[in-house]
Formats: structure tokens, sequence, C-alpha cells
């Protein structure tokens, strides 16, 4: 708490003076200043994306009407790109860049450097975020409501495409940084095993590298030049298929950085050990390889892509299941061996052993019992033909509010609470409000999502703010299309109080002047260590090379098919730059 | 002496949720109707009942200690 009577400079010396010599902060005070810096930034998204979400949910469930439908779009874009874009890639380049730095037990080789990628990455943000909050004033003449999915025929303004190309740049910058530091420990360390911390944000950056090339090309070649009037509308398909090429792979980029805590640092607090680092090179590797090549499983209903591409997309996402069930496993495992060095015993005892008081504990295992649920529904929209059951209904949402919303953002927050002491030396403000935020998360994710899965298996649409059709009744498994959405309003309303005080919480933790204790930065070696690991999964150039080869096998043809079949700038398609216009235009 | 500490009692609760969330899907399937009002009302008898388990103690020695 707050000493009276002190200035803050002058309780931030003396609470750092408390710390022991091996923690983060005091051993790398500069890189907890990047970190710090790139966590506000995500907390300051995460507030506003979050209050955009509440606002969707009690308007679509016609609870609360604050904005008009017509503004609903761009509340929904703001939600989409605020939570997934900005706040999870930004969170993620801080654990990473505490990651790398603490594994590798060097920091970044330019200062510089590192401050140039955090600054593309930021005004790369605000060029989007304010071409998107623009929409809301008629008189400024710009609006990018286009959703998260920003391909044509949407139009938004250029200032949104060439935002999200600056802020590409900047992770690729942040990924280039993060080899620095990795090749300036390589050239002092030949021959030993890449730690596995860095391990884990390489192969993440390989596979970052390569799913972002189609967004890349999306943007830069076809978005940008036809936001500008320079070209006409672009092949809708074409830019449909450029997004899935990095819009799935995405999904792993923000889990990626999840697991990364779930293997090392949610061992250590429950009081364990890794159970096999073999077998976490392992997932990230198969994670490498199969991120990318699947994104067509996005696209099942679309007309122009063969069957017989969307098989092979379908076979390869449920290899994917793989890694996810080998970490499942490990994890679990890890977490056993934790309680039983707590005294845990039995067969189910051992549950009792855990640390549950401990929202950094609590918050990322029930993070990842939701991330299950969310996998068993992600198998049904992987499934070519069950998926025509749920597809671009609410169970679309349903499901990856359990797998972003919930396995990605509140690994982020539980592991904000371990993390965010170590790279301000503050004491969390609470942890029985960590614990209950926590909890809340996951009741209010319950409610919600359980809500929308139902409501998609009824046939009730997504991406609509009026999503009553007088000709149609949706017909419910159990309940009333009414308890549907009161349940989801209530699971909504609930998810925005724990956004709040996880703010409020991790504001008042960086406010606090009590030093932080037990603040040892090192994390316990593997039960089964990298050294019973075959030395080529270390190699990196191979995996990369496998995964480069395995993405021209899945979209070669499919590409070619799609260019051959229209063109890249099919006759009859315009656009201007409009919120709805350019869609209803197509349809007509 | 309590059985389980505050923060046991509240994960106990959190798991609770999504049984009685689904326990009407569950039971449609075998043609049995509960409205979500109904199971969200079991679920809070549930609780209370592992609430008063939990805050009577299983020996009276305990409770001295």
């Amino acid at each position: 708490m707050s000493t009276p009577g002190e200035t803050a400079g002058e309780t931030v010396e003396s609470a750092r003076e408390m710390l022991p010599d091996n923690s983060f902060l005091i051993q790398y005070p500069h890189v907890s200043r990047v970190v710090r810096s790139l966590f506000l930034t995500a907390f300051v998204a995460f507030g506003i994306g979050a209050f955009m979400g509440v606002l969707q949910a009690l308007h679509r469930t016609g609870i609360a009407r604050i904005v008009a439908s017509s503004d609903y779009y761009t509340l929904l874009t703001l939600h989409g790109v605020l939570l997934v874009i900005v706040f999870t890639i930004f969170f993620l380049a801080g654990v990473f860049t505490w990651a790398n730095t603490r594994s590798l037990d060097r920091p970044p080789v330019s200062k510089r450097f590192t401050w140039f990628w955090v600054v593309t990455m930021s005004v790369g943000s605000a060029m989007a975020g304010i071409a998107i909050l623009a929409g809301l004033i008629p008189s400024i003449g710009m609006s990018a409501d286009v959703l998260f999915t920003f391909y044509a025929p949407l139009q938004a303004h250029p200032l949104f495409y060439i935002g999200l190309a600056v802020f590409i740049i900047g992770t690729w910058l942040a990924g280039i940084d993060w080899f620095r530091q990795y090749l300036a420990w390589r050239g002092e360390n030949t021959g030993e095993r890449i730690p596995l911390q860095s391990f884990m944000v390489l192969t993440t950056m390989l596979m970052w590298f390569i799913a972002t090339m189609g967004v890349a090309v999306e943007v830069v070649v076809f978005l940008i030049p036809w936001s500008l009037g320079i070209v006409p509308a672009p092949n809708p398909l074409l830019t449909r298929t450029l997004f899935w090429f990095f819009g799935h792979p995405v999904v792993y980029f923000w889990l990626m950085p999840a697991y990364l805590l779930w293997y090392t640092v949610l061992p250590k607090i429950a009081g364990g050990r890794l159970f096999s680092d073999p077998l976490a090179r392992v997932v990230f590797v198969l994670f490498l390889l199969l991120s990318t090549p699947v994104g067509i499983h996005h696209q099942y209903v679309d007309p122009g892509i063969a069957e017989g591409f969307k098989f092979i997309a379908m076979t390869n996402t449920m290899f994917l299941l793989l890694p996810s069930l080998l970490t499942a496993f490990t994890v679990v495992a890890s977490i056993e061996h934790g309680a039983r060095q707590r005294g845990g015993t039995g067969y189910f005892g051992w549950l009792k052993a855990l640390p549950w008081r401990d929202p950094a504990f609590t918050g990322m295992t029930l993070a990842g019992l939701m991330f299950a649920a969310g996998g068993f529904s992600g198998m049904i929209n992987a499934g070519m033909n069950i998926n025509y059951l749920v597809h671009n209904t609410i169970w679309v949402p349903g499901h990856f509010h359990l797998t972003v919303g919930t396995a990605v953002a509140l690994t982020f927050m539980a592991a904000s609470y371990w993390l965010v002491p170590r790279i301000t030396g503050r004491e969390l403000y609470s942890r029985p409000i960590g614990l209950f935020q926590v909890v809340l998360w996951f009741v209010g994710m319950v409610f919600m999502s359980a809500a929308m899965h139902r409501g998609g298996l009824a046939g009730i649409p997504r991406r609509t703010a009026e999503p009553q059709y007088p000709q149609v009744t949706f017909e419910t498994v159990a309940g009333s299309v009414g308890s549907l959405r009161l349940q989801l309003a209530f699971g909504g309303v609930l998810l925005f109080v724990s956004a709040l005080l996880f703010l409020v919480n991790v504001g008042l933790t960086a406010m606090n002047n009590e030093p932080a204790r037990g603040l040892d930065s090192a994390l316990p070696p593997a039960l089964s260590g990298p050294e019973q690991s075959p030395t080529v999964l270390d190699n990196l150039k191979l995996w990369a090379l496998i995964a480069v080869v395995l993405v021209i096998l899945a979209y070669s043809l499919p590409l070619y098919s799609i260019v051959q079949g229209a063109g890249l700038y099919p006759p009859g398609q315009e656009a201007t730059p409009a919120v709805l216009a350019p869609l209803l235009e197509v349809i007509a | 002496m309590s059985r389980l500490s505050p923060a046991a009692l509240l994960i106990v609760g959190a798991f609770m949720v999504p049984l009685f969330i689904e326990l009407p899907v569950v039971l449609s399937f075998v043609g049995v109707e509960l409205s979500m009002t109904a199971s969200l009302g079991i679920g809070v008898v549930a609780f209370t009942l592992v609430l008063i388990w939990s805050e009577i103690s299983e020996k009276p020695e305990a409770a001295d200690a």
C-alpha cells in the first residue's frame, strides 16, 4: 500500500532496494520498462474492447440499446481488432520479451531497435483504431466497419489498412529482435540446447513470419491500392483465402504464448516441475508445421474452392488436435507432480493440495479447462459436414470466446498477477480480488458461451445487430430463445465486471508502493530434460523449411484455381468507402 | 473449523455453474423438460448444501482448535 509523505520516485527506489538481486527487474531494468510499456497498451486496448463487448451483448439481446444498430458494426470491429490484435499481440510481445531475455540470460542486442518495433506496433494500432472509431462520427467521413475479418468486398478507409500493415511490420521487427538476441547467445553457447522458453518464442515467430505472408499480400497488394482508388475491387474469394491463410494461424499466435506460460510458469506456481521438456518442444514444432496449411477450413461454404482442397485442410486441422492433447497430458502431469510435492496423495486427492488461492494458478487452470471445451466445439467447426450446421451462426463466437476469449485472455490475466510484480517490483494489490476476478470470468464465460453454442445450434446468426427475423422461428434444444438471450447478456455483464476488476487490480498494483516478495526469476528444470530429446528438434531451419513446403502444398493449387476462375479483379465489382453498400451491391 | 476455505468454496461453486447450466440440455435428450430457472435454482440449493456441509465440523474438538 502507499506510504504517505513519500514522493512516488523515492518510494519506487526504496522498493527496488528491497528486491533480491536475482529478480528480473534488478537484472534487466530496461527490458522491464519495455515489457511494462507493452502491457500498458495491451491493458488499455483490453478495457476499451471489453466495454464494446458488453455493449454488443446488451444490444443484440435487446436488453439495452445504447447505440444505433447501424453503429453496432463499428463496435464489433473495435471489439475484435482491439482484443484479438492489440490486446493479445501486445501482451504476448511483452511475455516473449520477458521470456527470451530470462531464458537466454541476456538483454536484446539494441535498446534502440527494441523501442523502434514497440513504437511501430503502437503507431500501427493507433492508425487502425482511429479509422474504426471515426466511424462513430459521420462528419469525419472515415470508417472501417469491416470487422476483424477484413477482406473484400467490405471496404475500410486506407488509414485502417495502412495501420494494420505498419502493425504487422512492427511484429516482424519484434521477431527479428528476438532472433538477434538468440543468435548473440548462440555465438557464446555453441552446441548448447536452446533454452525452452526461447525455443518456444522462436518457433512461434517462425510460424508468424510464414502466416503473415498471406495477410501482407492481401493488405499491401489488394486492399490498400483498392481503398486508395488505384485498382478496382479485388476478387473477394482471393482476399478471403489470403485472409484465412493468416486468420487461422493467428489463433496459434495467441495460443502459443499461453502454452509457454502453461508449460513453464504454471508448474512452478503449482510447486512442481515441467513433466517433459522434449514433449514441449515437439508440441511447438507441430504448431509451427501445422498452424498455417489449415486456413481453408474457414471456407467450407465458399463455392469457388474445390471440395478436395477443403478435405486436405480438414485433415491438417484434425492433426492439430495432437499437440493440444499432448499439452493437456504434459501440463496436467506437471501440475500433479507439483501437488504431490506439496503433500497431495491419492488418485484425485492431490487436487486439494494445489494452490487454488493463487489467482495466477487458478486463472490459468480454469483457462486450460475451458480450452478443452473450446477444443471440442472446434472439432465441430473443423468437420466439413457438420460445420454446415453451425457455419456463420452464433455458435462460432461461442467457440472462440472459449479459445481466445478464455484460454488465451484468462491465461494472460492470470499470468499478469504473477508477471506484473516481476516487472514493476510492486506487490500484487489484492490476491482475493484477483481470485474472485478469474473465477468470475470463468462463470461469466460459461453463461455466455453456453448460450451462444445453443443459440448457434438453433440457427441464430452471428455478426448482426438484429438477430430477429419475422418469418423465422428459432427452435432451441432446451429452454426458449428469450432465456438464451438473458443468459448471454448476463454472462456478458459478468465478463465486463471481471475485466474491470482485473484492470483496477493491476492498476492499483502498478501504484502500490509495497515491494513485491518472492521474485526469484529462476524456473525449475524439467523432470525429463532437453538432453533426453533428439537434437534435431532444435534445428529451426529444417522445421521452417518443412512448414513452408506444407504451406505451398496446401495453398498453391487453390490459389491458382481461384485466380484462374475469376481473375484478380473480376468485372462488375464496385465498392466505395462505405459501411454496407459494397456488400449490398455485390449481393444485388 | 470449516472443511472448505472461502477460496475452495469459490472454486467448488465455479465448477458447479457449468453443470447446472447444461443440466436442462442433458435432460432434454432423455425427454425431461427442465427450465433454466429451475436448474439454476437446484444449483443454488446444491451449493447451499455444500456450504452447510463445509461449515459443520467433522469432529467437535476441531471446532475448539
